[in-house]
């Protein structure tokens, strides 16, 4: 899953990042509101981590205007103030969820999976599709009944297909799904990562449509 | 009395006093009146007795009682004569006494030249002559009554006045509910202040106080306004104090949790490496706020011990040696050379005063050292202020960015941070404010301008004691 931290701290910002990496997220930084709608601009994230206190444009006015533009990304708020008055402001605005500094790295990630988990309306946080079993909070995968290990890249791109069920997802969009700005890529790794999975997880599971992406078909159970 | 500072007791008493007081010259006065009054009614009847004498006097009186007197008797003349009466005696021109009422004294009422009214002492006691003539200057009659203080209409002018002073007696519960009455405005405002809770600042309803109150009620309620403020500054110093001290203890936790998170051991050291940053700079946000709470409670103790010992001193050229050794690591890590140009100038103070300016001259510093480009000068000098031969100027000039003129206002204020995008150096948002702070408390301000190199120039101008 893709994430954009907005965070004027750089302290924070780094420590968050290299935390939600360890959990196996993107995480892409900016440290200013402006900075961050440029980015919802260019990448479809999966979540925003906004703080409320940055400098110039505020972090409610980064809400206010990406929900004005039809933009419904899920969003949680990380703010040092614990006024309910804020935390109520921010919600109304179309926030999803809200953290006070400090909060611990077990929790961020969770609320992280659960706001996406309600944007994509479901109820649990398992995936079942055919075979496949994930469950997203403890980003275990099973396949006809037995676990299997998956690499954080590879598990990303499960989740980045499944999410889309039954839609033609782009290489770009995976790629978007998978990788922060600062990762080096190399050009065919998303074919070898696909290639990968179909070997974990039965060659049928993930379709390629020529010239379009990769698909996975199926009901949700 | 027991109330002596209570207005309703001083309203009381005076109005009450004031009663009585008007009361008695009231009665004064009508005593007056009537003793007067007693008395002109005798003149007429001193007068006409007089005139009705001289008439009905024989007209051969003069040869009649050539011998000695002749004398009425008592019954002729029922209101004459006896006390309390008018009493009158005839007198020939050879003053000779030609006829007397009876009981009365054969010595004259008064001289014999008496023509008219007259109050005289006659044998010990205070009479009211009239004297008169026959027109052929003959015989003259004089007609005279005993005047007693106290007569009938003066015993009737005290009695009255008696009234009045019972009056003013019942007067005094009247007084007392009209004057409790009056100051009701008084009370309700006290009931008022009195039921407020202790956090309550909401000014009073000016338009409910009685006109009297009211600068009274305004002069309350700018105090009010005034601790409101203050009240609001303080809270949000601590909104802003616990926001300053949460962001870096939040990284801190982050930083922790990545390193106990992490199973690679080279990566664990870089998360710890980053950690020990995070701590540097917890400490620090902890110092500038300390640091700050002691420069707004120096305000206080300054001036005192200042005045204590004068011969008390400290060189400028020490308070900069103190700030640089202080800095040592960060000019050696950014490779910063110091050029420094101090006038030998002696200041008065102890040394918790050249404390505070050695740390408010390392903020500064400090500020130089992080925004200016690695490898450059950063210049200090000291001397005595040109303008004002009781002030010095410490100033310390980089070549960094410098600060707009439109943000120097801004940079002293308490928690404020310059938006710039790429925040390389993270403040506590204190340094500023705390420089500023100590600068006031030396009688001088921190003065920030644009170096002619093209940085900042940030000078400390300071008392010299």
């Amino acid at each position: 899953m893709r994430i954009l931290l907005v965070e004027d701290d750089i302290m924070i910002a780094e420590a968050a990042q290299a935390g939600l990496l360890q959990d196996n997220f993107a995480v892409d930084c900016v440290n200013t509101g402006e900075a961050a709608l440029n980015a919802l601009a260019l990448v479809e994230y999966d979540a925003i981590l906004l703080d409320l206190g940055l400098p110039k444009m505020s972090g409610l006015d980064v809400l206010t205007h990406m929900r004005n533009s039809g933009r419904k990304t899920p969003v949680v708020i990380i703010s040092a103030r614990d006024q309910i008055a804020d935390r109520v402001k921010g919600l109304n605005l179309g926030a999803d969820d809200y953290l006070v500094k400090p909060f611990d790295l077990g929790e961020l990630s969770a609320r992280i999976i659960a706001v996406t988990r309600r944007a994509a309306g479901r109820a649990n946080n398992v995936l079942l599709v055919g075979d496949i079993e994930v469950d997203t909070v403890a980003k275990r995968v099973t396949y006809q009944g037995k676990v299997v290990a998956l690499t954080a890249r590879e598990y990303a791109i499960l989740l980045c297909l499944l999410q889309r069920l039954n839609h033609i997802v782009s290489k770009r969009q995976l790629h978007d799904a998978v990788y922060a700005w600062a990762d080096d890529v190399e050009s065919n790794t998303m074919e070898v990562y696909i290639h990968q999975l179909r070997k974990k997880l039965g060659v049928d599971t993930i379709k390629t449509v020529r010239g379009m992406g990769y698909s996975i078909s199926g009901q949700l159970g | 009395m027991k109330h002596p500072k209570s207005i309703r007791w001083r309203l009381l008493l005076t109005m009450w006093l004031t009663v009585m007081l008007l009361s008695l010259l009231w009665i004064a006065y009508s005593a007056w009146e009537s003793q007067h009054g007693e008395t002109t009614m005798m003149d007429g009847a001193l007068a006409s007795e007089a005139a009705l004498v001289m008439r009905t006097l024989p007209t051969n009186i003069l040869t009649l009682n050539a011998s000695g007197n002749f004398q009425i008797k008592p019954s002729d003349t029922p209101s004459h004569g006896g006390p309390g009466g008018l009493h009158f005696q005839a007198w020939s021109a050879d003053n000779r006494l030609l006829i007397v009422t009876p009981n009365t004294p054969h010595a004259r009422f008064a001289p014999a030249s008496l023509d008219g009214f007259a109050t005289v002492t006659y044998q010990g006691e205070r009479w009211r002559v009239y004297g008169l003539w026959d027109v052929t200057n003959a015989v003259q009659v004089q007609m005279g009554m005993a005047q007693t203080w106290g007569g009938i209409a003066v015993l009737y002018a005290l009695k009255a006045g008696l009234k009045t002073l019972l009056l003013s007696l019942l007067l005094a519960p009247i007084l007392a509910w009209v004057v409790t009455w009056s100051l009701k405005p008084l009370k309700q405002m006290q009931a008022e202040v009195l039921k407020r809770q202790a956090d309550d600042l909401t000014p009073l309803n000016i338009d409910k106080t009685a006109t009297e109150l009211a600068p009274l009620t305004g002069a309350f309620n700018t105090l009010l306004d005034r601790l409101q403020l203050s009240r609001a500054a303080e809270q949000r110093f601590f909104a802003d104090a616990a926001h300053e001290l949460r962001t870096p203890l939040a990284a801190l936790r982050l930083q922790a949790q990545v390193a106990a998170r992490e199973p690679d051991a080279t990566r664990r050291q870089i998360a710890l490496n980053s950690m020990l940053g995070g701590i540097d700079r917890t400490t620090r946000v902890a110092e500038q706020l300390l640091a700050l709470a002691k420069a707004d409670h120096h305000v206080v103790s300054s001036t005192h011990n200042i005045g204590d010992d004068s011969s008390a001193f400290f060189t400028v050229e020490q308070v900069v040696q103190e700030a640089l050794m202080a800095l040592d690591a960060e000019i050696l890590d950014r490779k910063i050379q110091i050029a420094t140009d101090i006038a030998s100038l002696k200041m008065h103070g102890h040394s918790q005063h050249s404390q505070q300016i050695s740390a408010a001259l390392r903020n500064v510093i400090e500020n130089a050292i992080r925004y200016s480009p690695a490898g450059s000068i950063v210049q200090i000098m000291a001397d005595a202020n040109p303008s004002d031969k009781s002030k010095l100027s410490i100033s310390v000039i980089d070549q960094g960015p410098g600060i707009a003129p439109t943000e120097r206002e801004n940079v002293v204020k308490r928690f404020y941070r310059l938006p710039h995008g790429n925040s390389v150096a993270i403040g506590s948002g204190l340094g500023l404010a705390i420089v500023d702070r100590i600068c006031k408390n030396h009688g001088g301000q921190l003065v920030l301008n644009d170096a002619q190199s093209g940085g900042l120039c940030a000078t400390l101008v300071l008392n010299k004691g």
